[in-house]
């Protein structure tokens, strides 16, 4: 405190006193800004963001926590889950925290790039020499297949990556994902194969290849393994396109997106009276596999929300009415096949995020609930999350307990921290200069702090930071922030105003400090949340 | 019993060998050999299932990879003047190369020719 009269003195020792004049109702101002109006993490919230954290540190080749007894989706889970675990972040990094960047940044980046590991995309050699029995009933036999995940089809991949990948290029705009060498693929068994050969994508043409391949497919959609068109797997891709468009300046979204959406109609990928999906159409046939599935509509439907709503109003109530009771009553549980038991639990995390996303808060509160009582949550080193689970016997009342990685990681969170249609305003609301431009906190020791609030109003030029303790506990932390430009703001923390801080005043209060490199830097014990507002005046 | 015993025996003077050996070297350091280069033998590209209609790319290979221990070599379109050698885009092309490591001679390929692809080669094993 003694440190923060002197700089008020030294204040008006150098004439600043319009700033003193004006002191009191800045500070008034400022201690009216009220953080419970701002947007904020809840404990199990920031515990599935830790979850990520964790999963994203993960040696590579390490797959602890992530995998599932789901043989039948050829390619595994664990794209899926790293894709989707960078699709969380972008929500969160974009409407509760947009003024804490680094730790979503780092993490979204190394998701993403785990998606470039062997253990992901070799599986495509297999997967694209297609067959007979679930990719074309007219070839006489499996083809050679082909190693490069990126070339053709296989939106399954790389539909997926364009979609993170552009979300974190939409976020950042680093030039990261800019780079030739953005997604590198290295293929170098030393068994097997005809040699070492090495992929290298940036995202530009990831969505150059996917752009095209819409339009060689008459915009029916892009083919995810060899001669499979699934509803399911066109959504990342468009959502691709629509955050690559809007920070690359191309119109590959705004052109595919009509035409698909009318393609769609016209070839009725919705059944009209069940209001399901069809599961895939074979393309060289032009015929549908029916009918579709809770897998695979909550699949679809959660994406499709987030650019084609007034198509999803029409389908989800019904699909909701066809698939949940069924999940709370037991009766789902028992008719899938125990060969095939951890599909139960994707189509209940499926369903779970497509009924969060459109906005239906009863069936993600029912969802969410029933999650809580059968899935087994826990805490684990700060995180929370559903441990896989391959209990799917039903219990006296029904209830299945078996929880599929997939799920447990990264669907039932989505469920969470998608409250109705965020990322329909995620998709329609890209960071501008002036959201990347803001102020941010930096230098945070992310194992001892929790952030819950990092929020700039722009409106009240105002920075509302909380914090909380995180897994390892310490007395003292300290956070600094970049980008403030005005000369002088108020601080207020835990709502009692601290005073005010002139800018170039290196002792500004106590623990308050400007620092040369013109951040601000701020110390704090940390025996339970605080909250800052740091107001311009 | 007697078999696991010499088994042991052998192993252990192996490794005693191989002990004596490394001090012999490092008390009496000699020249290395130079370590051996890559020299191209043959480089092809030729239609997906018409392996005999083959289309020369060792003049490429060679410029990009002759006298390197270890090489990273684009196998898109370049190798052949920025054509398609069937003129169709559609379809896939195979690249092949032999080259050579001293007087060992390895393969690499048939890989598609993928303006987005690099076959590694080199001169050191991968164990």
């Amino acid at each position: 405190m003694r440190t923060f009269a002197r700089a008020f003195v030294l204040s008006a020792a150098l004439g600043l006193t319009a700033g003193a004049l004006h002191a009191a109702p800045a500070q008034s101002s400022a201690a009216s800004i009220n953080p419970a109006d701002y947007p904020a993490l809840d404990d199990k919230e920031l515990g599935h963001i830790r979850r990520f954290v964790q999963l994203s540190k993960l040696l590579p080749g390490d797959w602890s926590g992530m995998s599932d007894d789901l043989y039948a989706v050829a390619e595994r889970t664990q794209q899926f889950q790293l894709a989707y675990m960078a699709d969380a972040l972008a929500l969160v990094q974009h409407q509760y925290t947009p003024a804490y960047r680094e730790l979503y940044r780092k993490t979204m980046d190394a998701l993403i790039q785990k998606m470039t590991l062997p253990d992901i995309w070799e599986s495509w050699l297999k997967s694209s020499r297609g067959g007979t029995a679930y990719s074309d009933p007219d070839s006489p036999d499996l083809t050679a297949g082909w190693l490069d995940p990126v070339a053709r089809y296989n939106a399954m991949l790389k539909g997926y990556m364009l979609q993170a990948g552009a979300l974190y290029d939409m976020l950042y705009r680093d030039g990261k994902y800019d780079r030739a060498d953005a997604f590198t693929f290295k293929y170098s068994p030393g068994t097997w194969g005809n040699g070492p050969v090495v992929f290298r994508y940036s995202l530009a043409d990831v969505a150059r290849i996917i752009h095209q391949e819409y339009v060689d497919n008459n915009y029916e959609g892009v083919l995810c393994e060899p001669n499979r068109i699934f509803p399911t797997c066109q959504q990342p891709p468009i959502l691709g396109l629509l955050s690559f468009d809007q920070v690359h300046g191309t119109h590959y979204a705004a052109d595919v997106m009509p035409k698909f959406a009318a393609a769609w109609v016209r070839r009725g990928y919705t059944n009209p009276v069940s209001k399901q999906n069809v599961r895939f159409v074979y393309a060289r046939q032009g015929t549908f596999e029916e009918p579709g599935s809770p897998v695979l509509d909550g699949w679809a439907g959660a994406w499709m929300h987030a650019w084609n709503p007034t198509l999803m109003q029409t389908i989800y109530g019904p699909q909701r009415d066809l698939y949940v009771p069924a999940f709370l009553s037991g009766a789902y549980a028992r008719f899938v096949p125990d060969v095939n038991k951890g599909m139960l639990s994707l189509a209940f995390g499926h369903v779970a995020f497509m009924a969060a996303e459109a906005g239906d808060q009863d069936t993600r509160h029912k969802m969410l609930d029933y999650a809580e009582r059968n899935f087994n949550p826990v805490w684990q080193d700060g995180a929370y999350y559903y441990p896989r689970s391959d209990d799917y016997k039903q219990d006296a009342a029904g209830n299945s307990h078996g929880v599929a990685s997939w799920t447990g990681n990264v669907l039932l969170p989505l469920a969470r921290l998608d409250k109705g249609g965020q990322f329909l305003t995620l998709y329609k609301a890209p960071w501008t200069r002036a959201e990347l431009d803001a102020p941010q906190i930096v230098d945070i020791d992310d194992l001892v702090v929790n952030v819950s609030q990092a929020y700039y109003d722009p409106h009240k030029r105002a920075l509302i930071v909380t914090l909380k303790p995180g897994p390892v506990k310490t007395q003292n932390v300290s956070f600094a922030v970049t980008g403030l430009s005005a000369s002088a703001y108020t601080v207020v923390k835990d709502g009692q105003v601290q005073g005010q801080i002139q800018k170039l005043h290196v002792s500004a209060a106590p623990g308050i400090a400007w620092q040369p490199d013109g951040k601000l830097t701020v110390s704090t014990t940390l025996d339970g949340p605080h909250t800052f507002v740091l107001a311009a005046n | 019993m007697h078999k696991l015993s010499a088994i042991g025996f052998g192993i252990l003077g192996v490794v005693m060998l191989g002990g004596a050996f490394d001090l012999r070297a490092q008390s009496a350091p000699q020249a290395a050999p130079p370590a051996p280069v890559i020299e191209i033998v043959e480089c092809v590209v030729y239609p997906e299932g018409e392996p005999s209609r083959t289309v020369d790319c060792a003049a490429k290979a060679r410029a990009a990879c002759n006298g390197a221990a270890s090489c990273e070599l684009p196998i898109g379109l370049s190798l052949t003047g920025g054509q398609q050698i069937d003129h169709d885009a559609k379809t896939w092309k195979k690249v092949r190369l032999r080259y050579r490591c001293a007087k060992v001679e390895h393969i690499n390929g048939p890989h598609n020719q993928d303006d987005h692809a690099t076959m590694l080669i080199g001169c050191r094993g991968v164990f």
